[in-house]
């Protein structure tokens, strides 16, 4: 096959993939139909004050292996939801930011500063359509972005890495991770090592499972998801109680403020903004490449550099369209640039991207990283077929943001009302239930809430979670091509530092980590 | 010097500990093969390898953040939510409210069929109504329940009908539409 059928089978494999069900003769595909679903659900739950897309992504993963089952039929219906729930998060993230100024997700913050202010003017249904507009934009920069460099990102990958190399690259990445996240390299390296060592226990190559304290709990070591879950989500959903239990307030959504001022947004005025949503998109795409990276500084690189670009009558931070759309447009940018690690390298940067790795992992039969973009001719490579389906999926959620997604993010400010004591233990209960029906055994459930507390001890001691997720999930793949590395050196134990590239990427880790350190405790 | 930071340091110094049970103790007590192996002619690389790589590098730089904030002036500004009994406290009633509700979804399923149809087993009735819901039904509304009264320091009926509500919307999109899907606890039974 040739590079345009493998992109033609990846957009057939979405559009003429297994059908949900017919109307009048006509089959719906259900990838489709998942991506829809995903993109609306994505856009309510990043309207709820508490919720986020990687809570939903989370929640859903293990209901969505459930119905689909651990076929390669699963992956484009699953990934698709999933792709679908990142970018209506992103896009239902500035509605109650901008009409009761509570950030929907961390990364809307920045978008409080001139939204509100605008909803304060009478001007909240503009303030909504400059925010999907710039979000839109910046989301669909981002993707084109990612659809042309991470195939050949992967291609030059595979052809000039061996496995030394690989190895290496993963230490890189994990010393990255771990430099840049939080406030200290040092914590990021323990939370990375953590991540490691517990990764390790119950597997290996001997026929005793390693670690296990002789014990069946941890024979078979510890679900992955069961440990992305507890640290990611139970962990904030403690924290989150603990802030509201001392807080003792309900999250009564402020009062609505009537909106009678210039609600339109004319071609001429989307023209003014697309230097500000141009500039904003590029930032967040460079920082979305970069593992560990995520959109809240985006945002806020995105809305100081919009700052000196202004010169209008109205400032940044008292309710100018400009900022708004930098702040939209740098935030949006990260999730498509965001994949490009994970698909080029097989390292996810961020919490979005971990879930598209757990989904990988558990359905099986697409393992992300550069072999996948093997353009095998002979013989079709399906991995590469499923590569363009999510590509294709992606670009259809775009479309139905294009479309749809302004008109219903005006319909779900109705979501800052759901009263968060409620809703996070309502998190809690479903993503127990969650875990439990895709796992089947109570031991999952102890799993989860004990890396639920490690989570919250984690947080309350400013130790950074997300390089004990990454390492948690690469430490299987960094100990696999560390030992094939040794292999193919003969057993030499100086086989990391024996290839330029290697030993550049080793020299590299500790610059990070160094670089990092200046100026951080 | 702050509550923050005297937390940290504790929870560092047990860090560093860890690390050194880990190295000293687990590791060479609980993996059979060494950091290299050779086994016919053949060398490898052990299972003690990625672990004991992990171990050190927690024991380095838990001792070099010890050192580090040992040397620095306490400038620390983190004083809103440390690491203190308090939280410690309310980690330890969330877990008692969870792990109550854990019990009663685990045992109240067979419970009830040992009172009501001591002639059954539970894993004979797992897949009845309402046996198969009673569990998470109780449990579930419970946790939720006992939650959201630890957070908003007060039990009020509506909330409590609310996390009943809640618990049959998780039933409903859970176990009606999906035959094969088992709510907890039945796939233990």
């Amino acid at each position: 096959m040739g590079v345009f059928e493998y992109v033609w089978a990846g957009v057939l494999a979405v559009f003429l993939g297994p059908e949900a069900f017919n109307i009048f003769g006509i089959g719906i595909p259900i990838t489709v139909l998942m991506v829809i679903a995903g993109f609306l659900i994505g856009i309510v739950t990043g309207a709820t004050p508490g919720l986020s897309g990687p809570f939903l992504m989370a929640v859903s993963l293990p209901i969505l292996i459930s119905v689909f089952g651990f076929t390669p039929d699963a992956l484009l219906p699953v990934f698709g939801f999933l792709v679908g729930i990142m970018k209506g998060a992103t896009v239902g993230g500035a509605v109650p930011a901008i009409l009761f100024n509570t950030p929907g997700t961390p990364d809307a913050l920045m978008t409080t500063l001139d939204g509100y202010p605008m909803t304060k003017r009478g001007e909240a249904g503009k303030a909504l359509r400059v925010a999907h507009f710039a979000s839109a934009s910046g989301d669909t920069f981002s993707d084109l972005v990612l659809f042309t460099c991470a195939p050949f990102l992967a291609i030059a990958v595979e052809s000039y890495l061996g496995f030394t190399e690989k190895a290496s690259l993963i230490i890189l990445s994990l010393s990255f991770v771990a430099a840049v996240v939080g406030a200290s390299p040092m914590k990021g390296l323990i939370a990375a090592a953590f991540g490691i060592l517990l990764a390790s226990i119950g597997t290996g190559e001997d026929n005793y499972s390693r670690l296990s304290l002789g014990t069946d709990f941890l024979a078979n070591g510890i679900p992955m998801i069961t440990a992305v879950l507890g640290v990611l989500i139970l962990g904030e959903v403690f924290v989150s109680f603990e802030e509201m239990w001392r807080e003792h307030r309900d999250a009564k959504a402020p009062p609505e403020i009537p909106q009678s001022g210039d609600n339109s947004l004319s071609f001429a005025e989307r023209r003014k903004l697309m230097p500000f949503i141009g500039v904003s998109a590029a930032l967040g795409t460079m920082i979305g490449a970069l593992p560990g990276i995520g959109s809240t500084l985006a945002a806020t690189l995105g809305y100081a550099t919009g700052q000196k670009m202004h010169k209008g009558e109205i400032p940044f931070g008292k309710g100018t369209p400009e900022g708004v759309a930098a702040t939209e447009a740098a935030n949006s940018s990260v999730s498509g640039a965001n994949l490009i690690p994970v698909l080029s390298l097989g390292i996810p940067g961020n919490v979005g991207a971990v879930f598209l790795i757990l989904a990988a992992d558990s359905i099986g039969g697409f393992n992300p990283g550069p072999s996948v973009f093997r353009f095998t001719t002979d013989t079709v490579n399906p991995e590469l077929v499923i590569a363009f389906g999510l590509f294709t999926a992606m670009a259809f959620a775009n479309l139905l943001n294009w479309t749809i997604g302004a008109r219903f993010m005006q319909m779900v400010g109705v979501m800052t009302k759901v009263p968060k004591p409620v809703l996070m233990p309502f998190v809690l209960l479903l993503t127990l239930t969650s875990v439990y029906v895709q796992e089947t055994s109570f031991n999952a459930v102890y799993f989860l809430l004990l890396f639920g507390v490690i989570g919250f001890l984690m947080r309350k001691l400013a130790i950074p979670t997300l390089p004990f997720v990454i390492a948690f999930i690469l430490a299987r793949n960094l100990e696999t091509t560390l030992r094939q590395a040794f292999a193919v050196s003969d057993a030499d134990p100086l086989f990391l530092f024996k290839s330029v590239t290697s030993v550049a990427f080793l020299s590299l880790s500790v610059f990070v980590v160094i670089f990092f350190s200046r100026g951080k405790k | 010097m702050g509550i923050f930071r005297s937390a940290e340091m504790i929870a560092t110094a047990l860090l560093v500990i860890f690390g050194l049970v880990t190295l000293v103790l687990w590791i060479p007590g609980d993996i059979d093969t060494g950091l290299i192996e050779k086994f016919r002619r053949q060398v490898y690389i052990g299972d003690s390898l990625i672990p004991t790589m992990a171990a050190w590098v927690i024991v380095i730089c838990s001792s070099l953040h010890l050192i580090i904030s040992l040397l620095r002036p306490n400038t620390d500004k983190i004083e809103e939510e440390p690491l203190n009994r308090e939280s410690l406290g309310f980690l330890l009633v969330v877990s008692m409210i969870v792990g109550v509700s854990l019990v009663l979804m685990f045992w109240l399923g067979p419970l009830a069929v040992s009172v009501f149809d001591s002639e059954s087993s539970y894993r004979a009735m797992r897949d009845t109504t309402p046996y198969k819901h009673l569990g998470f039904l109780v449990g579930g509304t419970i946790m939720m329940a006992g939650l959201i009264s630890l957070i908003e320091g007060k039990i009020s009926s509506r909330r409590i009908i609310i996390s009943l509500i809640s618990v049959l919307f998780l039933i409903f999109i859970f176990d009606v539409p999906f035959d094969s899907l088992l709510l907890p606890p039945n796939g233990d039974w």
